[in-house]
């Protein structure tokens, strides 16, 4: 039942999908990596007024599915809004996937996902 | 012959659940019920306290997040336009454990940028500094050959692995006051708060088994 060990060692990075500022600071924390020419993949998307949602469904697929080496995935909550079906039916057990707040949307607990399903759990 | 008769018809019944035996003993049954509710009362017991612990951390991330934020002066944008495509991850995850309790812990290299950020902006006090790590194992594993840089600038230019230089030498003080709050949610809430996010899945898991066998009595 439980997938091997190496299914999960080889997840080393963090990845990001958030605004400039937050990924600016993330990645001057030393998170930012692209991998080796020819597919430089990178490992965070920058989204802003005029990214589709559809761009942002795509990075979250590539993090959380395509890619083997992302442990966590932190996506912005107010990003997560944009694609929140996609974030609350996320049930795989790698990455970890983390809404954190950003600079102009503090942190929300009536969107966080985690807190929903507590309430789920308790509303029974 | 009776008891032949009688097991296919009980046979679901003790197969579907483990607990029952035969079906008949009524005071097993309550004795394994309260038994039961209490496992279920101390899992919870556990959750609301894992649950607790995810609150603290996402307080303490908002309020790291929050006194990152960098208050630009000079109208110049610190943004993407300046990210180094060549850019490799200095601070890197290790998950440890088992699948279903996962810890996550951040680790960095020494020459990752810190917390304690240096402070000296002369472009004279940085050369010295660097010139130590020029030929660190980590400086060449992350740098390729790039014929394109000529010597002069690639040996000053990449000699720190620290991404506060894609933005030049003199930056804001409050570009290194983002750096360093973002190192701090980096290093701690953030591997915490993962880590306990698979707690609690783990836990609801271990809670809706419970439940069910409960209903099952």
């Amino acid at each position: 039942m439980a997938a091997p060990v190496s299914a999960y060692k080889d997840r080393q990075f963090l990845a990001v999908i958030g605004d400039e500022d937050t990924v600016t600071g993330l990645l001057l924390a030393g998170i930012g990596h692209v991998s080796p020419p020819p597919d430089s993949q990178k490992n965070f998307l920058v989204v802003n007024a005029k990214t589709e949602n559809a761009e942002i469904e795509a990075a979250f697929d590539k993090y959380t599915d395509e890619r083997k080496d992302i442990a966590i995935l932190l996506i912005n909550q107010h990003i997560a809004d944009r694609i929140r079906h996609r974030v609350e039916t996320y049930t795989a057990a790698f990455p970890s996937l983390l809404e954190i707040p950003s600079k102009d949307h503090p942190y929300d607990p009536e969107k966080d996902s985690v807190l929903k399903r507590v309430r789920r759990l308790f509303g029974e | 012959m009776t008891d032949v008769q009688a097991s296919p018809a009980l046979a679901p019944h003790t197969i579907a659940d483990g607990h029952l035996r035969a079906g008949t003993a009524t005071g097993a049954d309550a004795s394994d019920r309260d038994a039961l509710v209490e496992q279920l009362d101390s899992l919870l017991e556990r959750y609301l306290n894992t649950l607790d612990m995810y609150e603290k951390a996402q307080q303490m991330l908002t309020s790291i997040l929050s006194s990152a934020n960098f208050n630009n002066r000079s109208g110049l944008r610190y943004g993407q336009d300046h990210y180094d495509e060549r850019m490799q991850a200095t601070r890197t995850i290790t998950v440890a454990g088992e699948e279903s309790k996962a810890a996550f812990s951040v680790s960095a290299p020494k020459d990752a940028p810190t917390t304690s950020t240096v402070t000296k902006d002369s472009p004279s006090a940085n050369a010295t500094e660097e010139s130590p790590t020029g030929d660190s194992p980590q400086e060449s594993a992350t740098e390729p050959e790039d014929p394109k840089v000529n010597n002069a600038s690639s040996s000053d230019r990449y000699s720190s692995t620290d991404p506060l230089r894609w933005f030049g030498i003199l930056v804001p003080p409050a570009l290194r006051q983002a750096q360093s709050s973002f190192v701090a949610a980096v290093e701690e809430p953030i591997p915490e708060i993962a880590t306990l996010i698979k707690d609690l899945r783990k836990q609801e898991i271990d809670i809706g088994r419970l439940r069910k066998q409960l209903k099952k009595l």
